[in-house]
């Protein structure tokens, strides 16, 4: 029952710098398309980390997909600099749906 | 917010109950086929899967010792696909008995249910455990029942050689708002063996039009497992109706293992038409409360009464405006009339396949062989009419069961098959549906009910009566011939109880019976009970309604016509001759007689009856209203209407007329001639004598 929305955004002159963390499922999908599309908005490139997620579901590697593909026909950078921990990956590997995650920076 | 939270849940719950009982029907029909053919995979399969939707949907939705219960089951059903356990009668009868308590569970703390006893129910497991060979475990806690279903069992104990399955999934728009996760299901199916996944994102829009609680993913995925193409199947069984899902053998099967052979002789293409077979397509089919439909059927009737007095009012003006607007209205109203009449008509398969159920049962109490055949399921009825024929099928079957159907030994010693069958029908009849339920049994002892009638007082020992006559005493209350009252039947309450509610619904009942041969009982009811088309008529300053569907001509009758019959109520319609009825006599209207009269011919029972009126008022929506209490015993009139002027009509039931004025001629008659109460040969006589 938290009600706490796990989505952290930091934004300077150059870039936005989104921390998601926690269950990042469907009960803040809506919090989180609203928040990418502001991202997206403003112009800047955009900087996602996952490395505090525990579990990522449908809704959020296809939210992450979408953006990453408006991203690139905006010309917009579209980073990821963390990748979700393994236990995370481990489920989005399973699904196919792990290599949908926009590339990471360091990976 | 928590309150909206709380009330969501409670109509979870609710929804959960209405599927659960439809299931639960649906797992007798199946259960009760499998104690006739045992052998049928497909059969085991649907109870296993019944049984296992009401478990996950179960749990999910806080009937945890529901899920609980009902896991065993499943377990059971489990052990019998997997070919470890037979199906007896035994283990169908404790099924049986274990879904009346699941069905009890299910309606606990619906309002005054009765509880499921907890005794009854350890015993069934225990039964049931002991059945299937498996160890005598405690109570299986609800977290247990909760978390994936025997799927490692699946996994490990191999049912079949390795084969790969081809399997699409795209989830529909509102699987992931009930609550599934697809990437759960992956791990479940991952879990049946090797799985090798591709995702599809062709269906995902632009951000910005993204529903961002919705699906967009599709699944192609090839499955390599050992496990059945059920087993690949069950893992989706909660979203199966939300989700597109085909599931296809990549390749021929190794080897043929008698399971897997089996399980492979069913077509691909069945396997992949399931969905549209086996269950009605949700997605273009609603749910809709009972309450809702009433009340649109409320407002319909509401909108025919008002539309009727525009039309009376655009035929005393004499603008061409309003009678053109007038018109459009009627055309519409009757459309929506009829499509109201038609969403509340249902099939009736739902009330007879409930007494597989009873037959089986009683069948079993009473040690005899029955069998039910059912014909006619599909016709459809008035739900309320519906609504109310199951308690007087369910007296009539047990009547049949208890004191029509002899014993095995009997039937076989009189040269008849050693079982005997009961056969369920519907069908329509014009504006009326006839409901029988017939027997192959021993037929009705005449002379024991007239005996039995005569020692009740009901009847003087001396009277003659026709057969329809005899039989009709049996709906007498408190009337058995049963020598000795039985659980089944034979308090002289049913049959009683029959009568009440076939006249509430007005409908007429006709016994058919011949010695050594069997019983029919046929019902027959009106098809609708709110809105008819009718026929307005009028008698001096009285309006009355005929129904429309009934009815078949109208000719004139004038003086001349009447000198000639020589006084009597007869017409000659194209040379043939029929009878008619005066409403102005028969209902004691004081007003002057006109020179010429209308004859609405209508079709009765005993053939064409003509109706003698003033003057035909036209064609009618009619909304039925019922007159009350008061006037309960009035049979002749089935209702009341009220017209575009605000005045009241009268609808009259035609076949009760005739009856009525039938009766009245033969006492008539026997007034003149005189003693003694043998009634019967005089009504026939009367009736030959119109």
């Amino acid at each position: 029952m938290e009600q706490r929305v796990p989505i952290t955004i930091k934004q300077d002159e150059a870039r936005t710098a989104m921390a998601l963390e926690g269950v990042v499922d469907i009960s803040v999908a809506t919090e989180l398309k609203q928040s990418l599309l502001e991202a997206l908005g403003s112009g800047k490139e955009l900087h996602v980390s996952l490395a505090a997620v525990t579990e990522l579901d449908v809704t959020a590697v296809q939210l992450l997909w979408a953006a990453a593909r408006e991203a690139s026909a905006q010309g917009v950078a579209f980073v990821l600099d963390e990748p979700p921990p393994p236990a995370a990956a481990r489920s989005l590997a399973n699904s196919g749906l792990e290599e949908l995650l926009p590339p990471a920076q360091d990976r | 917010m928590v309150q909206t939270v709380a009330s969501n849940a409670e109509q979870f719950k609710q929804s959960f109950r209405e599927e659960a009982r439809e299931i639960l029907v649906e797992l007798e029909a199946a259960l009760l086929e499998l104690n006739g053919n045992p052998g049928d995979q497909e059969l085991v399969g649907r109870v296993f899967r019944g049984l296992h939707t009401i478990k996950g949907s179960g749990a999910m939705f806080g009937f945890e010792q529901l899920a609980a219960f009902t896991h065993n089951l499943e377990t059971a059903f489990d052990e019998v696909r997997n070919g470890r356990l037979a199906i007896t009668a035994e283990l169908i009868d404790l099924t049986l008995s274990a879904l009346d308590q699941i069905r009890a569970m299910l309606e606990e703390g619906a309002g005054g249910a009765p509880a499921a006893n907890a005794v009854r129910c350890e015993q069934i497991l225990a039964q049931v455990r002991q059945l299937a060979g498996l160890p005598a475990a405690p109570p299986a806690s609800a977290s247990a029942a909760r978390k994936a279903p025997a799927i490692s069992e699946r996994a490990g104990n191999p049912t079949g050689p390795l084969r790969e399955w081809h399997i699409h999934f795209a989830p529909g728009p509102a699987m992931l708002l009930n609550g599934a996760n697809p990437l759960l299901l992956l791990r479940e199916l991952r879990e049946l063996g090797g799985l090798s996944v591709k995702a599809s994102m062709a269906s995902v829009p632009p951000l910005r039009e993204l529903d961002a609680e919705r699906c967009y993913i599709a699944w192609e995925m090839v499955l390599a497992t050992s496990a059945g193409e059920d087993a690949v199947r069950d893992v989706f069984i909660f979203v199966e109706d939300g989700c597109e899902l085909t599931i296809a053998p990549a390749a021929e099967p190794a080897s043929t293992a008698d399971l897997t052979a089996a399980a492979l002789a069913e077509p691909r293409s069945a396997s992949a038409g399931r969905r549209t077979t086996d269950r009605p397509d949700t997605a273009t089919s609603l749910r809709v409360p009972a309450a809702k439909l009433d009340q649109f059927v409320d407002l319909v009737g509401e909108l025919v009464t008002v539309q009727a007095r525009l039309s009376e009012l655009a035929g005393r003006r004499d603008d061409l405006e309003i009678a053109e607007v007038s018109e459009e209205i009627e055309r519409l109203t009757s459309a929506l009339r009829e499509n109201s009449m038609n969403i509340r008509m249902l099939p009736i398969r739902a009330t007879f396949e409930k007494f597989r159920r009873l037959v089986h049962d009683l069948a079993r109490d009473l040690g005899k062989n029955v069998e039910l055949t059912i014909e006619g399921a599909e016709t459809e009825l008035d739900k309320t009419v519906i609504e109310q024929l199951g308690d007087p099928l369910m007296h009539l079957i047990r009547n049949s069961m208890d004191h029509g159907i002899e014993p095995p030994a009997v039937r076989v010693a009189r040269g008849k098959r050693s079982t005997a069958t009961i056969h369920l029908s519907a069908r329509h009849s014009g504006a009326s549906v006839l409901i029988a339920v017939a027997d192959d049994g021993g037929g009705i002892d005449a002379a024991a009910v007239r005996a039995r009638a005569v020692e009740k007082g009901l009847i003087a020992a001396d009277a003659q009566l026709t057969e329809a006559e005899t039989y009709a005493l049996l709906f007498q209350p408190g009337f058995s011939t049963a020598k000795q009252v039985t659980d089944v039947s034979g308090r002289g309450v049913g049959m009683d109880v029959v009568r009440q509610k076939v006249d509430s619904l007005r409908g007429t009942i006709d016994v058919a019976s011949k010695p050594g041969a069997g019983t029919g009982v046929t019902l027959r009811l009106p098809l609708t009970l709110a809105i008819i088309d009718g026929l307005l008529v009028s008698v001096g300053d009285a309006c009355f309604v005929l129904p429309l569907a009934n009815t078949q001509e109208c000719v004139e009758l004038t003086r001349d016509d009447i000198a000639r019959a020589n006084g009597k109520h007869v017409a000659n319609v194209r040379g043939e001759i029929v009878p008619y009825i005066r409403l102005r006599e028969h209902f004691n209207l004081r007003t002057a007689r006109p020179d010429l009269e209308q004859i609405m011919i209508v079709e009765t029972e005993v053939g064409r009856y003509g109706f003698v009126v003033d003057r035909v008022l036209g064609n009618c929506q009619t909304v039925i209203k019922n007159l009350g209490r008061f006037y309960r015993h009035v049979q002749v009139v089935s209702g009341a209407t009220i017209l575009g002027n605000g005045t009241v009509a009268l609808i009259l039931d035609p076949f009760r007329l005739v009856q009525d004025a039938m009766r009245l001629r033969a006492e008539g008659q026997r007034a003149r001639a005189g003693p003694p109460r043998g009634a019967t040969r005089q009504t026939s006589r009367a009736v030959r004598a119109h």
